[in-house]
């Protein structure tokens, strides 16, 4: 691409031949041709592209005023000289909202490559860009990730203004602070931060600037490329940045003194910083009552070990501790395993694997052919097996409860952590029975107390212990008795009901020094 | 055979973990003390696997303690 | 990471809560399975009053060595150690701490491979289960110690939990006559007994010295220390009260593992067997964090000795030697039992007796004399 050190110049012929040429002569480039009668000609051209720009605004709002003026008698034919009359039309003329002016080459051009409309005129080496933004879209649908039973059902879209718009809906207040970067050197995308400014602390904040900047991507399609370039180094298959659909779950964090990440192009939006109880909990837990969503709360930590272990605890108790069942399932068992050539190790694998198979081949099927074919895998495949003698009715039905169970986690990266995790454990439980399944829980355990998101620690509250911050982690107590934010992600302004004293409610120290000048 | 070869496999195993590090930060110190400590512990980790018996560091501690200790509990 | 030698490495800190169910892991430790039948076999009915004996002891010792610890703020027992005996005596006397550590932590892996093949895992080599605990020991070293620290809080509710599960479950089958006479034989065999009982594992606790001056606020540290003890000490002299009590002298002292068999006597209905596999789970769990601070106790202890800032390059070395050294250590488990109850008292006791005693008594001659110098 090289140092594009190009510079508008005044020939306005010169800079349409050079945005041409650097554009490749794309047909979808619009340039149009504007003269006004005078007695020195006053060329100008606006150039838009035509999927990108709305054309009803540009004819409507900029060539329309522009071909009007050429009817008055005063306007721009007064204007002593050429600059003034491109100001003249920036102040006077065009009844658009944004208008910037642009003198640098690239910036112009990517400006156009948003979707703006910029004005050329001859004479004047710099331009204007006006907000003209318009395409085709996905408008603001319910979230097909994250669903909830009781609670809102928007959910973000690919645009990054609407997606700041859902959640400034939902936080009205003065102190929510937007912050934006183009990040990617090839495809320049949008990327914003949110913050409520007073409850964030003000150093993950920083660091979270200063990630994003060391960025050197050519591309940012997906929130998962800055997701992967901004997390915490480490050697883990446990995610450490949150993501969701949601504007409220944004709007929430947000209060309890998170940093959003939104990326224009996709809805699925990062939170940082992220701790393992986040990814356990639901929107619908803060919706419904709170002894209702402790119960499912801890509901889901018991769906969490039987996703993790309960391969791991068949192959153990039938390869080593077999007197541990009661007489008449053990008998049941081994008459189930008697035609079965493999070990319950290898028996297992297979299941689980041929589990694997089935979900990713879910996911990738056209939605017409997917209901079908989980009915077969399900059914027949299983069935099929268990009669043909590869595998035991049993094993069957503790595939079923651990693949059942690691769909109530709600984050889908962290189901996919434990469904790597999980298949560890089969091997430590065929070569050390339960011993080895608490060696690598032990393991396990020793991880994650290790891993920190943003410097705070992924395990807290509960390792370390912050006892008020217990209160909504695997539990949640009702709304009147959570009185503190978490302690572990920010320290400033703990207290949730916030009075005018801890809120900067006022004006901030730089704008009070604006008002002081004048 | 086996064993050996296993032994020497977890030794340059640590080798590789550690020794890049080390060397590149020029830490002589514990890169000595590091190889020291891994010879010892392969020598006595293959002395182990052929089957020589070696004399556990317990009777070093039983002999010097051994008087003591008959004098004050008497067995 | 790199830290200042003699004292804590960076960004290593402990909580005052975290260090007591350090303390209290690690007392519980190996000692819950082996001692209820060491203190029965000498004490007979009474071995319930040997561990209340040995238990106020054991406070006795952390306390003084709470007042060792904090004399010296931020130092570990290295630190300390060298600066009240100069380079060269202070030199030796750490080859001395780290040849205790090393003994030690030899000894706890033992224990626990032992303990595995006799009770679970018996047709498992006991290399294996010596490889796989020293494995995740290592791993988990190089998270540090604040680290092993937080691993503590997440488990320790779990364990306390499941051994009240444990004593609630054998409630039914306590037969009280079982501790009569009292004292019938008199007092001589209860302290007898009492006396290994203290080797094992009180006076293992001024290695915690190590870690000591990791704890971030520094004047709770002595009152984490003593509760910790308190915990420790009151969930070996219940476990050896309810073995007492549901077995009968005879049986505890007759069996090496005996709170294994205690765990035996569990029934959970008709439905559910051998429920003291799920009861070792915990004996796992304590044993797995004895195991990993005397490891780094250890570990730190060599790299302080030699002046070298971080310890974590010197971790796997030692953990082969540690291998190898666990494996040698004990030809047969007589000569275990022999060693543990007749020599290795005296052998801590001058590490964790008779040492202290002196460095205390050094330091506090200097500190008058510095005091009646000023004047």
């Amino acid at each position: 691409m090289g140092d594009r050190k190009h510079a508008l110049t005044v020939s306005l012929h010169d800079n349409i031949q050079l945005i041409k040429t650097t554009l490749g002569n794309s047909p979808d480039i619009v340039i149009r041709e504007w003269h006004s009668d005078r007695s020195d000609p006053f060329e100008a051209v606006v150039i838009y592209v035509s999927g990108l720009s709305d054309a009803q605004i540009i004819n409507q709002f900029i060539m329309s005023p522009l071909l009007s003026s050429n009817q008055d008698e005063h306007a721009i034919t007064d204007s002593s000289s050429l600059t003034d009359s491109l100001d003249f039309i920036k102040k006077r003329l065009l009844p658009v909202g944004e208008i910037q002016v642009e003198e640098s080459f690239d910036k112009l051009l990517v400006g156009i490559l948003s979707g703006k409309a910029a004005i050329l005129c001859q004479g004047v080496n710099y331009g204007l860009l006006l907000a003209s933004k318009g395409w085709e879209e996905r408008g603001v649908e319910e979230p097909t990730s994250q669903t909830v039973i009781r609670g809102p059902k928007e959910g973000f879209s690919e645009n990054i203004a609407i997606n700041i718009a859902l959640v400034r809906r939902k936080i009205k207040d003065p102190n929510l602070w937007l912050e934006q970067f183009l990040i990617g050197e090839v495809t320049k995308t949008d990327v914003s931060i949110m913050y409520i400014n007073g409850i964030a602390n003000d150093k993950a904040v920083q660091e979270v600037r200063d990630r994003i900047g060391r960025i050197r991507l050519d591309g940012i399609l997906e929130s998962g490329y800055i997701e992967e370039c901004i997390q915490d180094n480490g050697f883990t298959v446990f995610p450490t940045v949150f993501n969701t659909e949601r504007p409220d779950v944004i709007a929430a964090n947000l209060l309890e003194g998170r940093i959003a990440i939104l990326i224009d192009g996709t809805p699925f939006t990062l939170l940082v910083p992220a701790v393992f109880t986040q990814f356990l909990q639901s929107a619908e837990d803060y919706y419904q009552r709170a002894d209702i969503s402790t119960l499912i709360r801890l509901l889901r930590y018991a769906a969490l070990m039987i996703a993790l272990l309960a391969p791991s605890l068949y192959i153990a108790i039938t390869t080593f501790h077999q007197d541990m069942l009661p007489p008449v399932l053990l008998i049941s068992l081994i008459a189930q395993r008697e035609g079965i050539p493999f070990p319950a190790f290898f028996e297992a694998l297979l299941m689980e694997v041929t589990f694997e198979l089935l979900r990713e081949a879910g996911v990738r099927l056209p939605r017409a052919v997917g209901q079908s074919i989980s009915i077969v895998g399900a059914l027949v495949i299983g069935q099929a097996a268990v009669e043909a003698g590869f595998v035991s009715a049993a094993m069957v039905i503790v595939v079923s409860i651990t693949a059942i169970s690691s769909f109530i986690i709600p984050a889908y990266n962290m189901a996919i952590a434990i469904r790597i995790l999980r298949f560890g454990m089969m091997g430590l439980a065929a070569s050390f029975g339960l011993f080895g399944i608490l060696a690598g829980i032990i393991l396990i355990v020793q991880h994650l107390c290790h891993l920190r998101s943003f410097g705070v620690p992924y395990m807290s509250p509960y390792a370390p212990v912050i006892q008020e911050d217990t209160k909504d982690a695997a539990i949640r107590v009702t709304w009147r008795d959570m009185i503190t934010r978490p302690r572990s992600i920010s320290r400033k302004n703990p207290i949730r009901e916030s009075g005018p004293q801890t809120l900067q409610q006022g004006p901030t120290a730089e704008v009070e020094e604006l008002l002081r000048k004048k | 055979m086996w064993r050996i070869a296993t032994v020497l496999a977890a030794g340059m195993l640590m080798v590789f973990i550690e020794a890049p590090s080390l060397i590149k930060n020029k830490k002589r110190k514990e890169l000595w003390v590091f190889s020291v400590l891994l010879l010892a512990g392969s020598m006595l980790c293959i002395t182990i696997s052929m089957g020589i018996e070696v004399p556990s560091p317990l009777e070093w501690i039983k002999r010097i303690y051994e008087p003591i200790s008959k004098l004050l509990l008497g067995k | 990471m790199k830290g200042r030698v003699g004292k804590v490495p960076e960004n290593d800190n402990i909580q005052e809560n975290q260090f007591r169910k350090l303390v209290s892991l690690f007392i519980i430790g190996t000692t819950i399975i082996l001692v209820p039948g060491f203190l029965a076999a000498e004490a007979k009915q009474d071995a319930w009053i040997s561990a209340l004996v040995g238990w106020i002891a054991g406070l006795a010792l952390v306390w003084m060595y709470g007042i060792l610890g904090s004399r010296f703020p931020g130092k570990t027992l290295i630190g300390l150690t060298k600066e009240i005996c100069g380079r060269w005596l202070g030199t030796l006397l750490s080859f001395l701490w780290f040849f205790y550590a090393f003994i030690l932590t030899a000894l706890v892996l033992r224990n626990l491979g032992d303990f595995l093949n006799a009770t679970m895992l018996v047709e498992t080599p006991i290399h294996a289960i010596h490889l796989v605990y020293l494995s995740i020991v290592a791993i988990g070293l190089y998270y540090g110690v604040s680290n092993i620290a937080r691993t503590a809080d997440l488990f320790f509710p779990l364990v306390m939990f499941l051994l009240l599960i444990f004593v609630l479950l054998l409630l039914p089958e306590l037969e009280f006559k079982q501790i009569q006479p009292v004292l019938g034989k008199g007092i001589k065999p209860v302290l007898t007994s009492a006396f290994p009982y203290i080797g094992f594992p009180y006076l293992e606790l001024i290695l915690f010295l190590m870690i000591f001056p990791n704890v971030d606020q520094p004047k709770r540290a002595r009152k984490a220390f003593m509760l910790g003890t308190c915990i420790g000490g009151g969930v070996l002299f219940a476990v050896t009260l309810l073995a007492l009590l549901v077995m009968g002298a005879e049986n505890t002292a007759s069996e090496l593992y005996s709170s294994f068999e205690l765990a035996k006597k569990i029934e959970i209905g008709e439905f559910i067997q051998r429920v003291e596999v799920i009861i070792t789970a915990v004996w796992l769990v304590t044993i797995y964090f004895k195991l990993i601070l005397c490891v780094y106790i250890t570990v730190l202890c060599l790299s302080q000795t030699l002046g070298i800032p971080d310890y974590r390059p010197l971790t796997l070395p030692i953990c082969m030697l540690l291998y190898a050294v666990s494996i040698l250590i004990i030809p047969n488990i007589p000569y275990l039992i022999s060693f543990d109850t007749t020599i290795w008292p005296f052998f801590a006791s001058t590490y964790g007796l008779l040492i202290p005693l002196v460095l205390l008594g050094v330091a506090s001659v200097r500190k008058k004399r510095a005091k009646s110098d000023i004047r």
